[in-house]
């Protein structure tokens, strides 16, 4: 079911009439219920035309109608403690900075504070009874990423600090144990640094050669020379499934069976898209897929990789230390099969079960709508930003067939994005951000150095762009003042 | 020290100010009064000479550390299993939070949470500035000279692997030895196992004296211009012993070696002075000091970090990415890739703000006292051995006990202990397989204690664990 959202007008009856309505409406409560998504009431009032008084036909007819949902926005913003504040000079803040980080709704918070309040304790091999309840909601949090994800195991999902620790795992676990001088690794020219660089510090020890992709004039990766670019000396094609910077999404399902046909694994950055979207890694087809749970209303502290049973199984431990092993003699070990191969030490044990409850909430709404509230929201953000004379905002333009995430990157011209910023947040509390958005190679093959990035959540709400676009007129008015 | 609590009749206090005898700060003291009555010898009133009662106020001894601090921990003041009051002494696997640091993980994400560095607005702001604050806090907790020798990591076991990955495979060549003890932790064995593996370094292990200490002139027999690093528990979390790490580190020193201390039972516990100790490297773990989990740290002296190649690549960590090659930040960024633990390092802060609050040499003094009283009265339980060192004046144990009950398996008695009387402690190899083989067993049962720990918890253990044995024997 979509959500959508519609203006609403409320029209102030007559009391006479508003009583009609209300005791004729199924509803009894119908007008208090009523928020700015009603539809309005048509009213046909004939006034005779003596001017002592006026009365009103009794054939006035009203049509009554059924309420509009309010917006998924509206409808989860009381969840989020943090979005009802004040900022700077006393504006009230409008956060769009998601793809940095998104907001805790207060289940979250709840059960981050209930585990250190209530059950604190280390986990595996504990036999007491807080270890044992800790335990138990640890492994809870994993089967839940696991079937969030649709991982056909839990032991599927190993829990790292965040996606750019679980891309170095496989980087320096299988790619250090299957690469060798002379194979190439496929990315594009779009993705994170946490994508690009472990990938170099790979090729650095073993000779293994980076190929980049670049992009097409729609200002989205070439999936064409992507494909020109797949060998039978490509081992890994390491792709993002939603650019944080462009917005645009990669067709994963088609580029794994496009590496897969020439042998090569994939592994998917699934950062800006977990949190925003139905992502079914079986469906997808994907070896490995990473996210962190700060993105996805969860702590920060922890984040996943999901990697394909027989991969992980087969890949050598890359951290050493308790936990992960099977025996320690002195001169070798054994270890632990995955995942607790690849968890080291203490894990963030509070944070994944925070991670576990952002899932439950992000399920309880549902993926989907989620999703589909968000391409809205996408759709009206682009136009009203794309209207702004001046302004140039990359990656695709939004359309049936392409879908842009709920974030644009931009600039406006003659200005620089770090004073858009700044000035948007010192006097209209509006939080975006200004940089290279951990996208270096993308920014300088767009011939920038920076721009500024407008990015949204379900939390967010049209009135949030409108406020921005408001803000970001002003900004450029401020700024064109001096010139 | 114990408290007494004496409950006064409403008549002599009329001019007193109530008084809430409930909870104060150890170093205040209260003024408690001793009355002693006389009474007429008719029994059907009293008079006024009550007012001849003679009215002795003495300053009572302060209520222990233990009592004292109890109360900031919420978690403690439950029942578990067949209703029995909580009894935690797991505190080498993991500590408990005080209601500070569980506010301060509240109050971030309620607030302020936003993505640290280079972020422009006020969240932003405010979030990169409290993480830098930790950080500061914990270079100042340890003494090291700036804050940039601290770098986040998850736990002291990556912090490890970071020296092994990084100073490691860029320093150490085949035939360099590395210079352990049989009572390491498995985090300070197994990264030194797979760097050897890769470079073909050899790992020499110092096995203990008779007094069951890591024997230290082994080690020093053991080091020579081969050795390149030395890694050093401080505490040793099943032993109780603790290593003259100041020493160490100068024979290390001596012939060109670096140290490396895993300092997880030491920090928590008593004044760790990295400067004054001299060492190269230290670790240690967020949540076994009051923190969260999910954040450690390593502390490396600022030339050293300088020196090291990145581990872990991505955003944050470098200076710019070009398609070939990327530049590096400076330590400690260098050594954070990614979106870093903010909330959790936050509510480290937090936590050594409690505990510089209440003050490391307190903590410390508290529990050697804690440590003692839970040796003798362990001791003298029958068919118990105790491992490590006996406590002496020269010989200050942990607050902690690794122990055997002839007959028994542990893993019965943490059971029956936890099942029966909700006492918590750990049974098993405690992360040290080569030390229980090399003590000839196979696994032990663990209690171990923190600041929040009273003599009064000891007491429930060593009752409840002669009832365990009392019930297990019954059966021979």
């Amino acid at each position: 079911m979509t959500t959508s959202i519609m203006e609403g007008v409320v029209v102030k009856l007559p009391s006479s009439i508003s009583q009609l309505i209300i005791n004729n409406h199924p509803n009894p409560n119908y007008l208090s219920n009523l928020t700015t998504t009603t539809t309005p009431l048509k009213l046909l009032l004939s006034f005779k035309s003596s001017s002592s008084c006026y009365s009103y036909s009794t054939t006035t007819t009203a049509s009554v109608s059924v309420p509009a949902p309010v917006s998924l926005g509206h409808a989860t913003r009381p969840d989020f403690h943090i979005l009802h504040q004040k900022v700077n000079n006393g504006s009230n803040l409008v956060y769009l900075d998601n793809a940095a980080t998104s907001q805790k709704p207060s289940p979250v918070i709840d059960a981050l504070n209930n585990y250190y309040r209530s059950y604190n304790s280390n986990v595996h091999r504990g036999i007491h009874f807080l270890s044992a309840r800790a335990t138990d909601e640890y492994e809870m949090a994993r089967k839940k990423v696991a079937a969030f994800v649709n991982a056909s195991e839990s032991s599927e999902i190993v829990f790292m600090r965040n996606a750019t620790e679980a891309i170095n795992l496989v980087a320096y676990s299988w790619g250090l144990s299957n690469l060798k001088a002379g194979d190439e690794i496929v990315v594009t020219i779009a993705e994170h640094h946490s994508a690009i660089v472990p990938w170099q510090i790979l090729s650095e020890k073993i000779g293994a050669v980076l190929k980049f992709v670049s992009l097409t004039e729609d200002e989205v990766p070439d999936t064409k020379m992507l494909q020109d670019l797949l060998s039978k000396r490509t081992k890994l094609v390491v792709v993002h499934h939603v650019s944080n910077m462009l917005a645009s999404v990669l067709p994963v399902k088609n580029i794994a069976q496009w590496a897969h046909e020439v042998g090569a694994r994939i592994l998917v950055d699934a950062c800006q898209s977990v949190p925003h979207m139905v992502v079914d890694v079986q469906d997808l087809g994907v070896d490995f897929l990473v996210a962190s749970s700060h993105k996805m209303c969860g702590p920060t502290g922890v984040g996943f990789l999901y990697g394909k049973s027989e991969l992980l199984a087969s890949m050598p431990p890359f951290l050493g230390g308790g936990e992960m092993i099977s025996d320690v003699f002195l001169d070798h070990s054994t270890y632990a099969d995955p995942p607790s191969r690849f968890e080291a030490g203490t894990p963030a044990i509070g944070e994944a079960i925070g991670l576990g409850t952002a899932i439950d909430y992000l399920s309880q709404i549902g993926m989907q709508k989620i999703h589909d509230y968000e391409v809205e929201l996408a759709n009206y953000l682009y136009e009203n930003l794309h209207a702004i004379p001046g302004v140039r905002i990359y990656g695709p333009a939004p359309s049936q067939s392409v879908h842009r995430a709920a974030l644009c990157s931009f600039n406006v011209e003659g200005l620089h994005p770090t004073d858009i910023a700044t000035f948007l947040d010192q006097q209209h509390g509006v939080a975006i951000r200004s940089g290279h958005h951990c996208a270096q190679p993308l920014h300088w093959h767009l011939g920038i150095s920076a721009s500024a990035r407008a990015s949204l959540y379900f939390y967010n709400t049209k009135e949030d762009v409108d406020d921005f676009i408001s803000a970001l007129n002003d900004t450029i008015v401020f700024f064109n003042s001096f010139k």
